[in-house]
């Protein structure tokens, strides 16, 4: 079969590329056949042919070039043809037009718009005036229900008592007390609770008595307290009155009681002066008791001692708000908001506001007495009312200009921390602090802008206006309560952890310069401290004023230089310039700032030390007060840095004063976790030692730094190495080698160039290091990374010795099994003389995993041109590499260097005998391109025993000009024709031809009839109706011509039909 | 269970465009076997080993398509859109709109640029694939010599295709020493495709090796060390299929285009909803006919008469593994099937000359516990003692091969007790049945005996049901439900309490519902599997249906 003519077509569409290739071949003098292939380009192509039977030329030529132009009306083009415009990507779009429509968004916080003005709040003025005073004690001593106070048009309201008594309390009008204690007792239990019922007066008096009373009260309150017949309530808030009114003696003597009805296990902790035992000893009781047993946390916040405050603390920020301890949780808000303790009531008021309600209603009211009973609590409505409850103790403090106002608020606000800060639902009303109520009442009361919503129960940005905070506008609620009281203020500034409160103080606290001037250098610092960048300002600001460059206060400048703000540090280090003589003459000033925090500061010691010099006595001072500070640090990361920082200034700046380090402190620097603290170890074991004689320090410190942890010490280590000399080093080889497959890669790296100035200076000792690298590639199992480094080596610095590594040791390294060995056998391969390795092996090595393992086989090949044209045969094995890459150099080496005459029949169908399809593709190609008539017969039958079905397909070529007219080809061919007949659902073209020549041949002469009809009615039996019908139709075919021949066939006369198709019998 | 080989250098095909050398490394461990022979028919031997082969990768199990990444995508894209929702309600529409469109073009850039990494990436992995493909064959073939042939076995990696090539010694010509007995042998993926260069034209060399085949001067390891560990279930598949081939069957012969028209009809038509199974018409003195459901195609094999003496109807599963008979078809002058029963093992002997082919096919592709039953093929035929079947495996084993009726000769034991013997020695893994030639051979699949109490059943209540079924505690009875389903119910007498088991099947025989009234299926449902009482119902229900 010879290639006439044929066109390469290829289609591309997007990331598609077909290729279509069309072939035009003489099968036999005059006989030629269309063929096609086509498929993904690069990939295996599928094969098909337009001509069952060969055709005459013309007849051939008209498929072609049908079949070319059908596909290129499909869209394919000529290869190496421009394609089509529509073909061509379409060019990106411009990138980043939109960009600038991007930046609209507004800023998260919109919580402090313009206030609404100053003039909005009522000044602080006595806690009642005269007008409620004397309307409070009327209301008192009217006891009858009937008189109406304030009157409305159209309404007749009395004040209610219990109202009148609770605002006495509220207003500490002591005058009320005598009111107080007559109206005690006065309501029946079983009334109404607005009448003051269910123990409601009662409850109301005991609460303004513990606010107002006097000594006289206590009696009447101990009563209380002892009346088993008093609610449970009642009760409570007599205990608490009672603590308020009490002196000290009975306060202790009271706690004393409490304790005693603590459960037994508490006592001793209780009792004790350790906060620890008893959060130990509370823990471990809850842990073992109910749920219930909880309550205890409620009677000891009634003793509230700093022995137990601590343990009340840490179990209120964990208890959940459920039952049962809610039941004790709001006993103990009540008794934390009666009692001014700003802490409780402030951890209390932020859990309220972060913990969603356990169920949405409150039909599940809380009744008190039945609390334990009851399934759940903490509703929605509890929630709400708690929530409001909280905001409205402090308005009415702040109303009444009570101090308390300052002292909850900043408990309130001080629960607050940026965690807390909830995520955005809508940036343009809602700011992440929008959900908590009293905090921002607090902060913003006077705003113009953010008000509570109108469920009053977040706050947001009112509609049209514009939630870009305004500078300096004070917006807090009861300023003057603030500037009355800045201490507030200051203890926010210090302790908060909240921006926004830190926006508001800092303000605040500006409003009140009196009080900012009394502040102390520690209360400036403080500030300073803070990373909150208003508060440092303050601090800076307060700073400024107090610096007087005449006498100057150290601490003050050490404290900025240490500060965590940075424009403070720039000021200090401007100040400390200014003052140096007086900063260098004390060792703990600069000390501090050698180990400062910040490493600007640090730098800025350095430069300081850099400029000056030191007296000796001052300068080992220093050396001594850095390094015992250094040894005193800890082990966290941050300290690391200062660590190293100190040590390169006291390398870089204090190198005259290190000398008098003794090397017990050296030791002690080597043997600290730090890394920084280390190098200053190895630092100055370098100096002593490099003056002398390098090899003097001893073995076990240079272990020591070798393996140390940390890189920068071992790399002092590696230096001490280096500075040995050569004969010295040239005798440690085997250290050498073992840092060179270190799991360090710092070893690694460091320890290279030793070797290559070893290496070179002794070439015997180079040689064994690069035989013993070449043994551990060998050996398997190094750590990661080391058999690459070794390979560098190796192909490097070291490559002049291996490469006198004998040819078995090659075969080793190209036969272990690790990738790196592999590689270097690759390299060494290309000094091997190519004579000396079999063609076999050539074959095998272009096999190999190893890119440089091909190269260097195909290098071999390339050379052995001559070797390759004798053995053909084993030669062409090399097609058949594992690897695609050998395979496409292959193709392209007998493709460009051998002609025609080295493919002889037998060549080709070794080659075709693979079974990849690529390498079958080629076989086929130089099937066609280098087709010999003699070569015919043989490529035939022995193709013809191929399994794969595309070269039984392509060997129907073959069978009209070399099997026809030839019976015994004929007999050896039945297997053959036998499989591609049985194939199953494949190869139509394959079955029509080879059934056209059995019929042909068949019909020739009886000896190949016999044979053909053998076939066919094998096959005959298929249930393929176009096989069958053709089997049968050329078994009939071949009996017309040779009647000779039995048919295997029994011909049935078809039926008779009649009218409508009814059979008839005849 | 853990299987350990040890061979002395890999298995390698040498190959010259006149000679091919097949030699075998077997498991040197195992006692001496080794046999040489050039192959007189190599296009039929190529053809049939790579049957073999095709047994040995065969993995029809349905494999369902991982999704996690996708669900994963999905999942994210919703909050994506619900996201996208909730702000354009908030009137950022458009702006999330040129953002998007920036966002989509950067990742489009993104995704071109980090292309060519992908892409070599895939190419490593492929390659990473293909250089431990070997890993991917779970047992390497056994080979066996014989006094009269040479045989080749393998189990697929799907626990349900079982293969098995002899070759007589008439396909052999210039034989040289040879050893009985059975042995492992080292295979690769890349034999197979040293198997395709086979050609009449050139000798093809069979050798079973145990020296190796020194081929390098290597520094590796002189022994490649194997451990495979192996499923119970495979070793319990293996076992069934093999002991199956012993119990009686229906059989008839089948002319090689039949085989032809069968794969021809599961070529042409891919079916996505079941019943997949092949109905065979068996009628005496009519040519056999099938039907594949549920198309319901009617292939009549109008060559192949069925000869035995009653009617039958047997519906087989897992008809996609005949594929592998496909390169038989032009070699074989015939095949002959053996039919076990409904749902039950089946085996197709391919007539090649002095070459046979079998291939056993298990009831299912996916041995799952739904279409189980299978244990019952491990039970004891018959109660033998251990002195009589150690004696007639002494015997078997003498000559390697015998027909009962000569081990009855040799032995002096009763034919019932030396069949007894035989299936406790196929179930056991030590000897086969041959079903071309009719006799038992010696044949130990491992060096180690299998623990066959510990095979036989993969759970405690398969036993518990082969109890009830032993001690006849269970009756049963079967409705037609809708739909072509089967109902069936029962009692099960389980000590003083009788227990109420009842199951559906599917027309494909697995089990889609199940009750029963005991504590175990009260606890757990179906979700470990079936209990004892239904299991017994069901096997109750195959032994009358057969």
């Amino acid at each position: 079969m010879k290639l006439v003519k044929t066109t390469s077509l290829v289609f591309a569409e997007g990331r598609s590329e077909k290729v279509y290739s069309v072939e035009l071949c003489e099968v036999g003098p005059g006989q030629f056949v269309v063929h096609f292939r086509y498929g993904k380009r690069g990939g295996p192509l599928k094969d098909g042919s337009k001509t069952v039977a060969p055709v005459k030329k013309a007849e051939a030529e008209r498929v072609f070039d049908k079949l070319v132009q059908q596909q290129v009306e499909k869209g394919y083009v000529p290869e190496g043809a421009s394609r089509p415009a529509a073909t061509v990507a379409a060019p990106a779009a411009a990138v980043g037009t939109s960009r600038g429509t991007a930046s609209a968004t507004s800023p998260g916080v919109s919580g402090s718009a313009a206030s609404r003005g100053a003039g909005g709040s009522r000044g602080p003025g006595e806690l009642a005036s005269e007008a409620q005073r004397a309307r409070i004690l009327e209301r008192l001593a009217q006891t009858g229900s009937d008189r109406r106070w304030f009157k409305r048009p159209g309404h007749d309201k009395t004040w209610n008592l219990q109202r009148a008594i609770w605002r006495a309390g509220e207003l500490r009008i002591a005058e009320a007390e005598p009111h107080l204690l007559r109206l005690l007792g006065t309501a029946p239990l079983s009334g109404e609770a607005a009448a003051g019922g269910k123990g409601l007066r009662d409850y109301c008096i005991a609460w303004a008595l513990g606010r107002l009373g006097s000594a006289a009260s206590v009696d009447a309150l101990t009563k209380l307290y002892r009346d088993a017949a008093a609610p449970g309530h009642v009760q409570r808030i007599a205990t608490l009155a009672l603590v308020a009114l009490s002196d000290a003696a009975s306060k202790e003597e009271f706690a004393e009681h409490m304790v005693a009805s603590l459960p037994a296990p508490l006592h001793a902790g209780a009792r004790g002066t350790s906060p620890e035992a008893f959060t130990a000893a509370l823990d471990a009781y809850l842990g073992s008791a109910t749920p219930d047993a909880w309550g205890v946390v409620d009677v000891a916040y009634v003793i509230d001692s700093p022995t137990v405050r601590p343990a009340i603390l840490a179990q209120l920020a964990r208890a959940p708000l459920a039952a049962p301890y809610f039941y004790f949780i709001r006993h103990i808000f009540k008794a934390a908001e009666y009692r001014r303790d700003a802490r409780v009531f402030g951890l209390l008021a932020l859990r309220i506001e972060k913990t969603r309600a356990s169920f949405a209603h409150a039909n599940h009211s809380y009744p008190g007495g039945r609390a334990r009973a009851a399934p759940e609590a903490y509703g929605g409505h509890t929630r709400r009312y708690l929530r409001h409850r909280i905001w409205r103790t402090l308005r009415r403090a702040g109303r009444a200009g009570d101090a308390d106002y300052v002292l909850l608020a900043v408990g309130v606000l001080l629960a607050f921390s940026d965690r807390d800060a909830a995520p955005l639902i809508d940036v343009n009303r809602y700011d992440a602090w929008s959900g908590y109520l009293a905090f921002n009442h607090i902060l913003f009361e006077h705003s113009s802008e953010f008000a509570p919503s109108a469920g009053r129960n977040t706050w947001r940005v009112k509609r049209g206006q514009s939630a870009v905070p305004k500078p300096n506008v004070r917006l807090e609620a009861f300023p003057k309560l603030w500037e009355a009281r800045p201490e507030g203020l200051m203890h926010l500034l210090a302790e908060s952890e909240c921006t926004p409160v830190h926006t508001f103080a800092a303000r605040a606290i500006s409003a009140v310069p009196a009080f900012l001037a009394q502040l102390d250098v520690d209360d400036v610092l403080v500030l300073l401290g803070r990373k909150f960048e208003v508060t440092a300002r303050l601090g800076l600001e307060l700073a400024e004023k107090r610096y007087d460059p005449n006498a100057v206060n150290l601490s003050l400048l050490v404290g900025m230089a240490r500060a965590v703000y940075a424009p403070a540090r720039a000021r200090a280090f401007t100040w400390l310039d200014e003052q140096r003589i007086k900063v260098l003459a004390d060792t703990s000033v600069v000390s501090a700032l050698v180990l400062a925090p910040h490493s600007d500061t640090r730098e800025f010691a350095r430069r300081l030390l850099r400029s000056a010099v030191l007296p000796p006595d001052v300068g080992l001072a220093l050396v001594a007060r850095v390094v015992s500070a250094m040894l005193a640090l800890g082990s966290a990361p941050e300290d690391d840095a200062r660590a190293r920082d100190a040590t390169s200034t006291l390398v870089s700046t204090l190198a005259p004063h290190l000398a008098g380090i003794g090397s017990a402190v050296v030791k002690d620097l080597l043997a600290h976790p730090l890394a920084g603290v280390q190098e200053l170890g190895a630092e100055l074991l370098l100096r002593a030692a490099s003056g002398a004689d390098a090899a003097s320090i001893p073995d076990d410190v240079m272990v020591q730094i070798l393996h140390s942890q940390h890189h920068n010490v071992r790399a002092v280590g590696l230096r001490l190495l280096a500075e040995l000399p050569d004969a010295v080093l040239s005798k440690m080889e085997l250290l050498l080698v073992r840092l060179s497959i270190d799991k360090n890669a710092d070893l690694r790296n460091a320890s290279r160039p030793i070797i290559a100035r070893v290496a070179v200076a002794f070439p015997p000792h180079g040689e064994t290091i690069a035989r013993a690298l070449v043994e551990s590639l060998l050996r398997r199992k190094l750590p990661d990374e080391v058999p690459s480094h070794v390979l560098r080596m190796l192909k490097g610095e070291l490559f002049g010795f291996v490469t006198h590594l004998d040819t078995s040791d090659v075969w080793r390294l190209l036969q272990s099994g690790s990738a790196h060995a592999q590689e270097l056998g690759g390299l060494l391969l290309a000094r091997v003389d190519p004579a000396q390795v079999e063609l076999g092996r050539i074959v095998q090595l272009a096999s190999h995993d190893v890119l440089s393992v091909r190269e260097a086989a195909w290098a071999f090949f390339d050379k052995s041109e001559a070797r390759v044209r004798t053995s053909m045969a084993d030669a062409s094995r090399i097609l058949d590499a594992k690897w695609e890459d050998s395979r496409r150099w292959g193709f392209e080496f007998f493709r460009t260097r051998l002609g025609g005459e080295a493919f002889h029949a037998d060549v080709i169908v070794t080659i075709l005998d693979s079974v990849r399809p690529d390498v079958q593709a080629f076989g086929r190609e130089l099937a066609q391109k280098h087709f010999k008539d003699e070569d015919g017969p043989v490529l035939m039958t022995k193709l013809a025993e191929h399994p794969t079905v595309a070269v039984q397909v392509f060997t129907t070529n073959y069978l009209t000009r070399f099997a026809a007219d030839r019976p015994g080809r004929i007999e050896s061919m039945v297997p053959y024709f036998t499989s591609v007949l049985s194939l199953v659902n494949q190869g139509r073209v394959a079955k029509q031809r080879v059934l056209a020549f059995l019929e042909a041949e068949g019909a020739k002469n009886e000896e190949s009839a016999q044979l053909v009809i053998a076939i066919l009615h094998r096959i005959s039996a298929t249930i393929s109706v176009e096989s069958r019908g053709a089997t049968i139709a050329a078994m009939v075919a071949i009996h017309h011509a040779q009647p000779g021949v039995v048919l295997p066939l029994r011909i049935k006369a078809p039926p008779m039909r009649g009218p409508g198709g009814i059979p008839v019998l005849v | 269970m853990e299987f350990q080989y040890s061979y002395k250098g890999s298995s390698t095909v040498a190959q010259s465009p006149d000679r091919t050398a097949l030699s075998f490394s077997p498991d040197v461990t195992r006692e001496p076997t080794y046999f040489s022979g050039e192959i007189g028919k190599p296009l039929a031997f190529r053809e049939a080993i790579s049957a073999l082969h095709d047994v040995v990768v065969s993995d029809l199990r349905f494999k369902p398509k991982d999704k996690t990444a996708y669900k994963a995508w999905a999942a994210q894209q919703e909050i994506i859109d619900w996201d996208e929702i909730a702000r354009q309600r908030a009137g950022n529409a458009r702006q999330i709109k040129d953002l998007q469109a920036q966002l989509t073009e950067l990742s489009a850039r993104a995704a071109s640029r980090t292309k060519p990494f992908f892409a070599e990436r895939q190419k490593y992995f492929n390659w990473l694939w293909q250089k431990d493909r070997d890993a991917w064959y779970v047992l390497d073939p056994v080979i066996t010599v014989h006094p009269d042939e040479v045989f080749f076995e393998c189990f697929s990696e799907d626990e349900s295709s079982y293969g098995r090539l002899g070759a007589s010694y008439e396909v052999f010509e210039n034989i040289g020493a040879f050893a009985c007995g059975t042995t492992n042998v080292d295979y690769s993926a890349a034999l197979y495709d040293e198997f395709q260069k086979i050609r009449s034209y050139k000798t093809t060399k069979l050798g079973i090796d145990p020296s190796g085949f020194e081929v390098t001067t290597t520094a590796e390891d002189a022994f490649k060390e194997v451990k495979i560990d192996l499923p119970d279930s495979w070793v319990r598949g293996f076992l069934q299929v093999n002991s199956a081939m012993a119990l009686p069957a229906r059989t008839f012969d089948l002319h090689p285009m039949d085989v032809h028209n069968l794969c021809f009809v599961l070529r042409r038509r891919k079916e996505k909803l079941g019943p997949r199974s092949m109905r065979w018409h068996l009628t005496p003195g009519q040519p056999v006919r099938v039907t594949f459901d549920p198309w319901g195609t009617e292939v009549i094999c109008r060559r192949s008469i069925y000869k035995g003496a009653d009617a039958a109807e047997i519906r087989v599963w897992g008809r996609r593994r005949l594929h592998i008979l496909e390169r038989l078809i032009p070699i074989a002058s015939r095949f002959t099937v053996h039919l076990l029963g409904q749902g039950m093992p089946s085996f197709w002997v391919a007539d090649l000359g002095h070459m046979t082919f079998t291939l056993g096919l298990s009831g299912w592709t996916s041995n799952d516990w739904s279409k189980s039953g299978n244990f019952d093929l491990l039970a004891p035929r018959k109660d033998v003692d251990e002195a009589t079947k150690l004696k007639v495996f002494a015997a078997l084993k003498k000559d390697w091969l015998a027909t009962p009726d000569q081990l009855v000769a040799t032995t002096g034991v009763s034919r019932a007790h030396v069949l007894g013997a035989l299936s406790a020695w196929t179930q056991a893994g030590r000897a086969i049945y041959d079903l071309a030639k009719g006799v038992y051979r010696a044949r130990e699949l491992s060096r180690e005996p299998l623990p066959l109490d510990a095979l036989r059943f993969s759970n405690e209540r398969e036993s518990a049901a082969m109890r009830f079924i032993d001690a006849q505690a269970v009756t049963v009875r079967a409705n037609a439900g809708p739909d072509n389903t089967m109902a069936l119910g029962g009692r099960v007498k389980a000590g003083g309490n009788e227990l109420l088991p009842s199951l559906v099947l599917d027309p494909d025989g697995r089990v889609v519902h199940g009750e029963c009234t005991c504590n175990f299926f009260q606890q757990n449902q179906l979700r470990k599997g079936p209990c004892e009482h239904m299991l017994a119902l069901r096997l109750q229900h195959q032994r009358q249906v057969h």
